[in-house]
């Protein structure tokens, strides 16, 4: 003769709401068929389980309650180490980040490479010649900008006769080598 | 699984301690196969209340008797003809019978109700046994006494409460998250258990406690 176990309070509780895996709920069945005490501790397990899921649910926790809950998961200890985790890889990247696009300012010197500049008057002829051009870079293209960058004329070499109006204004004389980096940049006035 | 093994649980929680002896269950099918009328009734008795049990639980009081005898002729003309393969597993053929019989009775109750909606074209329809009104206002008291029970615990235990019975988390997640001991959140449970049996005696005896009102006022729980 064998003895029958006799199912747990969880257990009981689970069934009576449902939630009783699907191989402990067969066997806690094949129990109550035979056992009147766990009959009797299932309806109570069953009134009281279910009464109180009811009352909870028309009287629900303060919201604040609720919220905190949110965050509980945080205090779990995997979830801690997870988020140092993160803490961390988060700062390697912010740190490289700011190597990379923050890096501290440059200082910077800088001398005025010209100051009062060559004056022409109003003409339709303009003689230039650099005299402090480079040796290297040759052959040079010499470009005349007026002063907003708009071009007036192009050639080459480092001295040039240039026939066109010039009206009076700033302009610039630009210097590139042949593989068109500038090396110089010269400015004159044409005023009256 | 043998009926006599232990259910497996996770938990370690107690049991009634008089845990009762079984029959020896191929025996009993042996005599009934050999034609032992007493066999046939001590199965009977063994059976009887549980199947009655089951079958009252799942599908109400109608025409219960007339179920519990078809489960039982079933069980019989089985274990007559000598259809129990494995004769120690009678518990588990039992539950397999009383298991289809409530799924058949559900079965033809719900086609009996199309039946009639669409023949009688009416709103007629075949209403769930629990919503008999004495069961409404029995579970309305019970509501209502475990709105006591829960108006006498703290924010935390009626917190850790709802995360069990509404929010369906299990006692591993909410101790882990609770900060509990098993023993605490079983404790916790015991006495709120415990409490709403003592309002439930005292509702049923009459005495000193008032439902529908607010529990504040009326009861005061320790």
């Amino acid at each position: 003769m064998d003895t029958i176990l006799h199912g747990t309070d969880g257990q009981l509780e689970l069934y009576a709401l449902g939630r009783l895996g699907e191989s402990e709920a067969a066997s806690l069945e094949g129990h109550l068929l035979v056992c009147d005490i766990c009959r009797q501790r299932l309806d109570e397990a069953e009134a009281f389980s279910v009464s109180i899921r009811e009352a909870l649910r028309m009287d629900p926790p303060p919201a604040e309650a609720l919220r905190r809950d949110w965050f509980a998961w945080l205090r779990q200890p995997r979830f801690a180490m997870a988020a140092a985790l993160a803490v961390i890889v988060i700062g390697a990247v912010v740190f490289s980040y700011n190597r990379i696009s923050f890096a501290p300012p440059a200082s910077l010197q800088l001398t005025a490479l010209r100051g009062e500049m060559a004056t022409a008057p109003p003409t339709g002829e303009i003689d230039l010649t650099l005299t402090d051009a480079p040796s290297d870079g040759k052959p040079f293209r010499l470009e005349v900008v007026d002063s907003s960058g708009g071009p007036i004329w192009s050639g080459t070499g480092t001295e040039a006769r240039i026939h066109r109006r010039f009206a009076q204004g700033v302009y610039f004389v630009r210097l590139y080598s042949a593989r068109a980096e500038l090396l110089r940049e010269y400015g004159f006035v044409v005023k009256k | 699984m043998s009926p006599h093994e232990a259910l497996p649980s996770a938990v370690s929680e107690p049991a009634p301690s008089d845990n009762a002896s079984s029959p020896d269950w191929a025996a009993l099918v042996h005599r009934i196969h050999g034609g032992d009328t007493d066999a046939l009734e001590e199965l009977y008795l063994v059976f009887g209340k549980g199947i009655r049990y089951f079958l009252l639980r799942n599908l109400g009081p109608a025409d219960l008797d007339d179920k519990v005898h078809d489960c039982f002729l079933i069980v019989a003309q089985a274990i007559r003809n000598g259809d129990l393969r494995e004769p120690e597993r009678l518990m588990g053929y039992v539950r397999t019978v009383v298991k289809r019989q409530v799924a058949a009775s559900i079965d033809i109750a719900v086609h009996q109700r199309r039946s009639r909606v669409e023949f009688e074209d009416s709103l007629f329809s075949i209403s769930d046994w629990r919503d008999n009104p004495e069961r409404e206002i029995e579970g309305r008291q019970r509501i209502e006494i475990a709105r006591k029970v829960l108006n006498g615990v703290s924010r935390r235990d009626r917190d850790i409460l709802n995360r069990f019975y509404v929010l369906e988390q299990t006692q591993e997640q909410i101790c882990a998250e609770m900060d509990l001991t098993y023993n605490q959140f079983r404790l916790l449970k015991s006495r709120a258990k415990a409490r709403f049996g003592e309002l439930g005696r005292r509702v049923a005896t009459g005495l000193g406690v008032e439902l529908g009102k607010n529990p504040k006022k009326t009861e005061k729980l320790s």
